[in-house]
């Protein structure tokens, strides 16, 4: 036993000086970020995306539909910034490692990865349909294991990187009527943590925001229509808003990370 | 205005700094005269403004002589920084000892907290009128051995910001605070706990303890953040930190 635990020491220890020495030379990479559920602009994802494009890196914005993946592209490109839109089914562990790959090919270093995938689709227990129950765990929690650990593989052969869950409300407790979506969320929010005390040491930052309240976003606006108008002002997240508290976490220095941090509009009950 | 202000290395120190070079004025409480004048000093050259204050701030007619000061400047970004985290053994949390933790974690806060709110509810109403930020520490969230008198008055404290932070967010008050899970690399270690300070912070090693200048950063962020987005907690630690 003594033998394996001595093996497995030197073998670890031999891994890490290789992926020091691939790291030290992969600093100089230009950098990139990718964006999965980026989708309707204005909404949050495709914020994010803009941000971190305003601030310098090459975005990849990922989701379901074409049409507004190469609309958000095009915004951000008319700025004078560099994005591209690639349409990726979470759900298809293949098609998330393609987009790591992309973006390594085309000479860049992922440094900044962000999970905004997920659906709430509100019901009672006794309705929950465990075939769509399947299906939303498969995206809005399986997928950001995978995700998660497609982004600490490239991310370690780089040396550093930062990966940013977006969760909600229903990531700390679940209520009436929200039993799929708060066991997707609470899920991905334990993975986070998780993640965070596995390779905070390795210099990667993973972080989990929660956005306790609505989001003033195309999506919104055309699922419940009157639904943002009747809050008020700040009685709903600007996806601006949020943009800039991702964007502050990618920017905070290693000595001081969040690990978790919420977000709500000031008028909101809590 | 800062609360809890000693050395230029510490967390209240960095967050004045940070907030005059921000452009406010800031009032600088503490209990040392010659390290407030010194940082003071620091943000007159840099070309802010500030000006001391020395302040007991668990005693309530120190910190309305401290508000009082604000005159009629707009309060905008009150930081209570104050607490000691003296370990002891359970059996050996004297009544003294208790009382001091619970007057400066959650008496003070709550004087403290009552003023800035007073003042900035008389300011004319604006959407965000104003920020009042704690700072928290990872006995906020739970009791470790030895630290039973200081958890149970950084818990309290920590109600005491969660309840005004709902209370006065709708009236345009940003109430947040900030758990800092980790070592500081300030004064406090550095001099304050002699060779075993010094000892920590090496074995620490590069950025394995929280630089009071980065928390004051993420402090001025929460001050920045937009009215449709404003965070009440957040956690900071030192990448390498295990929690």
């Amino acid at each position: 036993m003594l033998g394996t635990f001595i093996r497995q020491t030197l073998q670890d220890r031999r891994e890490r000086a290789r992926r020091q020495k691939r790291a030290s030379g992969a600093r100089t990479l230009p950098r990139a970020a990718i964006v999965f559920g980026a989708g309707a602009r204005p909404g949050l994802g495709t914020a994010i995306a803009e941000r971190a494009a305003r601030g310098g890196l090459r975005v990849y914005l990922t989701g379901r539909n074409r049409d507004k993946l190469e609309q958000s592209v095009e915004a951000i490109r008319s700025a004078g910034q560099e994005a591209e839109a690639v349409v990726v089914d979470v759900t298809d562990e293949t098609q998330i490692g393609a987009i790591f790959d992309r973006a390594s090919s085309a000479g860049y270093a992922v440094d900044l990865v962000i999970f905004n995938v997920g659906t709430n689709r509100p019901g009672g227990f006794l309705d929950i349909d465990p075939g769509k129950l399947e299906k939303s765990w498969r995206s809005d929690c399986l997928a950001g294991f995978q995700v998660g650990q497609h982004a600490v593989r490239h991310m370690l052969e780089n040396g550093r990187g930062t990966i940013l869950f977006t969760g909600a409300s229903a990531s700390l407790r679940g209520k009436a009527g929200f039993g799929q979506f708060a066991a997707n969320k609470a899920g991905l929010r334990s993975l986070s943590q998780s993640m965070a005390r596995e390779f905070g040491p390795q210099n990667i930052h993973v972080a989990h925001v929660i956005i306790d309240g609505i989001v003033d976003g195309a999506r919104l606006r055309s699922s419940a229509p009157g639904l943002v108008e009747g809050r008020g002002e700040a009685g709903a997240l600007q996806p601006d808003a949020v943009a800039e508290a991702y964007w502050m976490l990618y920017r905070q220095h290693r000595s001081s990370w969040s690990q978790e941090i919420d977000l709500r509009p000031s008028h909101e009950h809590w | 205005m800062v609360i809890g202000v000693g050395a230029r290395r510490g967390i209240g120190a960095a967050t004045a700094i940070r907030a005059a070079a921000g452009g406010l004025h800031v009032l600088i409480a503490g209990r040392t005269q010659e390290k407030l004048d010194s940082i003071v000093a620091e943000i007159a050259s840099n070309g802010g403004s500030a000006t001391a204050v020395v302040c007991d701030s668990t005693v309530a007619t120190d910190v309305d002589l401290l508000f009082s000061q604000v005159g009629e400047r707009k309060l905008r970004l009150m930081l209570y920084n104050v607490g000691r985290n003296i370990p002891a053994p359970f059996l050996q949390n004297e009544r003294e000892l208790l009382t001091g933790h619970w007057r400066r974690c959650v008496l003070g806060a709550t004087l403290a907290g009552q003023a800035a709110v007073r003042h900035m509810l008389a300011q004319e109403a604006e959407d965000h009128r104003g920020t009042i930020l704690y700072t928290g520490a990872s006995a906020s969230l739970r009791g470790k051995p030895l630290f039973a008198g200081f958890a149970a008055a950084k818990a309290g404290a920590r109600a005491m910001a969660q309840s005004m932070a709902r209370e006065f967010g709708p009236q345009g008050i940003h109430v947040a605070h900030v758990v800092i899970d980790g070592v500081v690399d300030g004064e406090i270690v550095r001099s304050g706990w002699g060779p075993l300070g010094q000892l920590l912070l090496r074995n620490k090693g590069e950025d394995g303890a929280l630089l009071p200048d980065e928390i004051a950063a993420t402090c001025w962020s929460l001050h920045r953040q937009p009215t449709t987005a404003w965070t009440h907690e957040l956690d900071l630690r030192p990448y390498r930190e295990a929690f």
